[in-house]
């Protein structure tokens, strides 16, 4: 009964206009008035509670590291990379934007960024070469949402601290099914290149991937430094996020000079000695150090990231007392149970968690439905024997595939936005590669190994009991 | 009027930036200390998530004024203009609604709600107590100088949480106000990326 | 579920609802309240930090949603200085311990030293000693110099891995496994079901018979709710209370023995401290006792080292 209302509810409000954020808290806040004996100040308890989660806590670091890593000349140099790598093959530029989605993805823990950063400078580029537009859109829309499987990842983040399951592990487990997502997005274009024959460029030679690789390289260190920080012990998820944003800024302002007080000023003039020019960069980050942390394009991307943080986290921190109300009112353990007595197996049990998702993930914004869907969908899971971590990346890659089918689809509505397609046109270039990406969706599920086999063979099983 | 508006913008806007760098640099000295010089401060997690906190329970109503909050448009969009603005207003109240009980709930019972406390129950009893943090701790020379108690108390983070669902409760009234006045159409941003697809709007149009 | 008119006892702590001995003893209780106070009261456990975490229920526990918790006895020194007590290294010598310490008057009076700020400890739960390990072996305190430990923290574990020569750090227990591991930490302290189930042995060069501590809960409740009670009521909620403490912590040393067979039986080594070698300990240990001696009080050391001794 208590259940019913309380998703009734949460369903009205969200058509009817209301933020979800609210929509969520105010059913949990009335539920608790009407239903429990509960007072309203253990739910305002329970707000401050959730806003100060330590596994959240990497969010807002993440958010702000992607923040520094999209202001413009990153997406560009890794472009040039990717070119440079694979730009010769049939279908190249195609075939390179990919590639340059999946390292941008390992920038970058949202989808629709990765979508911006590469897709305004590789669908134009794409274009110019001779593909269609449409192409070029649909390749970009569904190669973007490789930015929440390919760590770092928000979404991730969010299973974790909805689960209790490592972050580092989901991170880890994210690596393979990412690499695997865009083989398959590149050999599907490839395939299609060598029968319409699409274009391809000279090969720039070693000499150029070198060079291309040494600029995109301050950038491509992010990766090591987040993924080689966790597993190699130096740090946890949540201190690799904080010091990726650090990192990120010391490389936006210093190093690339896209933003900042240095903008402009070259790494070496021209005719310049290499210690001379060197003399010269560590004289400028030093007297430009402050200038640089104060400076107004500093305090842009500090206020873009923290508006995103808050965006996304009041939704999370209402999603969690939505999630709480579910708990005090113990309608989890009674769906469970009515599940295991329904006779699901892992099989059917991992169907439905599918369908559930894609249907959710059409009206709910991608870490506010896991925070809902996961307390009630994971001790079923755990009771059926599924992987913890597994059912992450499951509900992860259900996340994806949310994002670019109709009809709400954050990297729909992302593309349209950037190419001025409509909507119909977008879904419409998109719908091929989606296809892929739902024969990808089965393999993921019915395939555990692809998510289970590196996070456990570096760091040991994901442990489900938990004692203080 | 506006000058001031702007103002206060930039005073909001300031905070949350602060608030994030704040968050980033304590948790990046943390991992400076233990490599560089094999030592930690205890308290600096607890701080940052009390700042991690406030971020967002003051950068809420920010988000409301800036209409950054993601609902969905697809449906009311349906209904005739009249009929829209009625259900943009709704919106806003329901917000209202949200932050006020939150706040204070026992006006309900005069509708016979049987619910009882708030926020503003919450931190007057922690204010009452006086009970310190966990980690968090005043440092020595301050409790030397102006003899306070070792812990930094909890009503001092929990402070937020009052203020920041009465900020919230004043936005949200805000917005329907000028719902309802003409000057705004909808609360909701329709998509996290808004902001972003508005700044490189039809940047690829033909 | 609860029928109406009964009185609704909600039961949030951290751990799993069995297989710990914490969860345990909390199934336990919940099954005697809801068997012998049928139609009076109704005890609903939430296990696996469902409600609240440790930190938190305490609040909750002042706002009357949540009746009893059972945090780890280190939590309550920021209430009052005297449970620094029970973080003394060495202080007790085996599980049985407690139980006497509890029986003692100071023990007695201890649980009722919070009651200006509004709790009331009902009793000691113990759940193990706690052992040290590290990434290399450790039979002196010196061998742990310049180690980093995990720890749960309070200012007398930090001075007790400071007097080793040690740093300590504060890391969430699902992060432990992971940061031993891949060396965020050389080494942790636990009880031998902590060690056994969380793997830590797996990733530890062997475990040191240390008993330094007694890992203990305090089961805690608020002293609005517990003086609101019919006496009759409260008498016999109390006395299940206290029978479950008994039998719950004699059912202790028998699941810690257990554990500790298997870490031996999963191939890992149990390193023994000679006499001399404890004594090393004990005396390093010294400068712990006496910066805190004073804000814990002579007579509760006293009557906790009596303890000791079957009288
Ligand atoms: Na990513
Ligand atoms: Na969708």
């Amino acid at each position: 009964m208590e259940a019913g209302v309380l998703f009734i509810m949460v369903l009205g409000l969200l058509f009817l206009g209301v933020p979800i954020a609210i929509a969520l808290g105010l059913s949990s806040v009335l539920t608790i008035a009407f239903f429990s004996q509960d007072s309203m100040s253990s739910v305002a308890l329970q707000l401050f509670t959730a806003s100060q989660n330590y596994t959240l806590l990497a969010i807002p670091f993440f958010i702000l590291a992607s923040a520094f890593m999209s202001t413009g000349g990153v997406a560009r140099r890794i472009i040039r990379f990717a070119i440079a790598c694979v730009g010769h093959l049939r279908g190249g530029m195609a075939i390179a934007a990919v590639f340059s989605c999946m390292l941008f993805a390992a920038l970058s823990g949202s989808s629709p960024a990765t979508v911006v950063a590469i897709g305004t400078i590789a669908i134009a580029g794409m274009r110019q070469v001779g593909y269609t537009k449409e192409f070029a859109a649909g390749v970009i829309a569904n190669a973007g949402t490789l930015g929440i499987l390919i760590p770092p990842s928000i979404v991730m983040v969010v299973y974790a601290a909805a689960t209790d399951v490592s972050v580092g592990r989901m991170f880890l487990a994210g690596v393979i099914p990412g690499l695997v997502a865009g083989f398959l997005l590149m050999a599907a274009i490839y395939v299609n290149a060598r029968i319409k024959n699409m274009p391809k460029q000279p090969f720039g030679g070693l000499g150029e991937v070198a060079s291309a690789a040494g600029e995109a390289g301050f950038g491509l260190l992010l990766i090591v430094i987040i993924l080689g920080g966790i597993y190699g012990g130096i740090f946890t998820p949540t201190e690799a996020a904080a010091v990726a944003a650090v990192y990120s800024f010391l490389i936006a302002i210093f190093i690339y000079r896209d933003m900042g007080p240095l903008k402009g000023v070259p790494m070496r003039k021209d005719g310049e000695a290499l210690g001379a020019a060197i003399l010269r960069n560590v004289w400028l980050t030093v007297v430009y150090f402050l200038p640089g942390c104060v400076h107004s394009d500093t305090r842009k991307v500090l206020v873009d990231a923290s508006k995103t943080t808050v965006m996304l986290m009041f939704i999370i921190v209402n999603a969690l007392l939505f999630a709480h109300t579910l708990t005090a009112e113990r309608i989890p353990q009674a769906i469970t149970d009515w599940m295991i007595g329904a006779g699901f197996t892992w099989f059917t049990f991992l169907i439905a968690v599918n369908i559930l998702l894609l249907i959710g993930g059409q009206f709910m914004e991608p870490s506010g439905l896991l925070l809902i869907v996961a307390p009630v969908v994971f001790p079923i899971g755990m009771a059926l024997g599924v992987d913890p971590i597994h059912l992450g990346i499951i509900m992860v890659v259900n996340m994806e595939i949310g994002m670019i089918t109709p009809p709400i689809g954050l990297n729909l509505f992302v593309t349209s936005g950037i190419t001025g397609m409509s909507l119909v046109q977008v879904v419409r270039a998109a719908a091929p590669f989606v296809l892929i990406l739902f024969i990808f969706l089965i393999l993921v599920t019915y395939v555990p190994a692809l998510s289970t086999w590196l996070p456990y063979s570096l760091m040991g099983p994901e442990l489900v009991t938990r004692t203080g | 009027m506006q000058r001031v508006d702007n103002w206060v913008t930039r005073f909001e806007e300031n905070v949350i930036a602060l608030l994030l760098a704040a968050m980033t640099i304590v948790t990046f000295t943390q991992v400076v200390a233990r490599y560089g010089f094999n030592s930690g401060w205890t308290g600096a997690l607890e701080l940052t998530r009390i700042l991690f906190a406030w971020l967002i329970l003051f950068g809420m109503s920010y988000g409301v004024k800036m209409g950054t909050h993601l609902g969905v448009d697809a449906i009311i969009r349906l209904f005739p203009a009249p009929i829209f603005r009625i259900l943009a207003i709704f919106g806003a109240l329901c917000g209202v609604a949200y932050a006020v009980i939150l706040l204070h709930s026992d006006w309900l019972q005069w509708f016979g709600i049987s619910t009882r406390g708030g926020a503003i129950d919450y931190w007057s009893r922690m204010y009452r107590i006086g009970i310190g943090l966990d980690d968090l701790r005043y440092p020595e020379l301050v409790q030397e100088t102006f003899g306070t108690q070792e812990r930094v108390q909890r009503w001092i983070a929990y402070l937020i949480l009052p203020v920041g669902l009465a900020l919230f409760a004043f936005r949200c009234a805000q917005a329907a106000w000028q719902i309802f006045t003409g000057k705004r159409e909808m609360m909701i941003a329709a998509h996290e990326a808004e902001e972003l697809v508005a700044e490189n709007k039809n940047v690829l149009k033909d | 579920d609860c029928d109406d008119g009964e009185m609704v006892i909600k039961f949030s702590h951290v751990v799993a609802g069995s297989g710990h001995p914490k969860g345990d003893a909390a199934t336990l209780l919940a099954k005697r309240v809801n068997e012998e106070m049928n139609g009076k009261a109704c005890m609903q456990v939430f296990p696996n930090s469902q409600l609240f975490d440790d930190d938190k229920v305490m609040e909750a526990l002042l706002l009357g949603d949540v009746q009893l918790a059972a945090p780890s006895l280190s939590k309550f020194e920021a209430y009052t200085l005297k449970y620094r007590l029970f973080d003394l290294p060495f202080l007790f010598n085996d599980l049985s311990s407690i139980d006497r310490f509890a029986a003692s008057e100071p023990g007695k009076e201890l649980l009722n030293s919070m009651t200006d700020v509004g709790f009331v400890g009902l009793g000691y739960w113990s759940s193990g000693m706690k052992q040290f390990s590290a990434n290399k072996p450790l039979l002196l305190p010196t061998d742990a110099a310049g180690l980093k430990f995990r720890i749960q923290t309070s200012d007398v574990a930090e001075a007790m891995i400071a007097a080793m020569g040690a740093n300590a750090q504060k890391l969430a227990f699902k992060e432990v496994y992971g940061a031993l591991q891949t060396g965020v930490v050389d080494g942790q302290e636990n009880s031998w079901s902590n060690i056994y189930t969380q793997k830590f042995f797996e990733v530890q060069d062997g475990i040191t018979e240390t008993n330094h501590q007694l890992l203990a809960y305090l089961l805690v409740t608020s002293d609005e709710w517990l003086n609101g009670l019919e006496p009759d009521v409260r008498d016999q909620f109390l006395t299940i209370v206290n029978e479950v403490t008994t039998s719950a912590n004699a059912a202790v040393a028998g699941q810690e023995a257990e554990n500790r067979q298997k870490i031996l039986d999963a191939g890992s080594e149990i390193r023994v401290l000679t006499p001399e070698q404890r004594k090393a300990w004990v005396d390093a240990m010294k400068p712990v006792w006496d910066k805190f001696r004073g804000d814990i009080g002579e007579d509760l050391i006293e009557a906790a080292q009596a303890a000791n001794s079957p009288s």
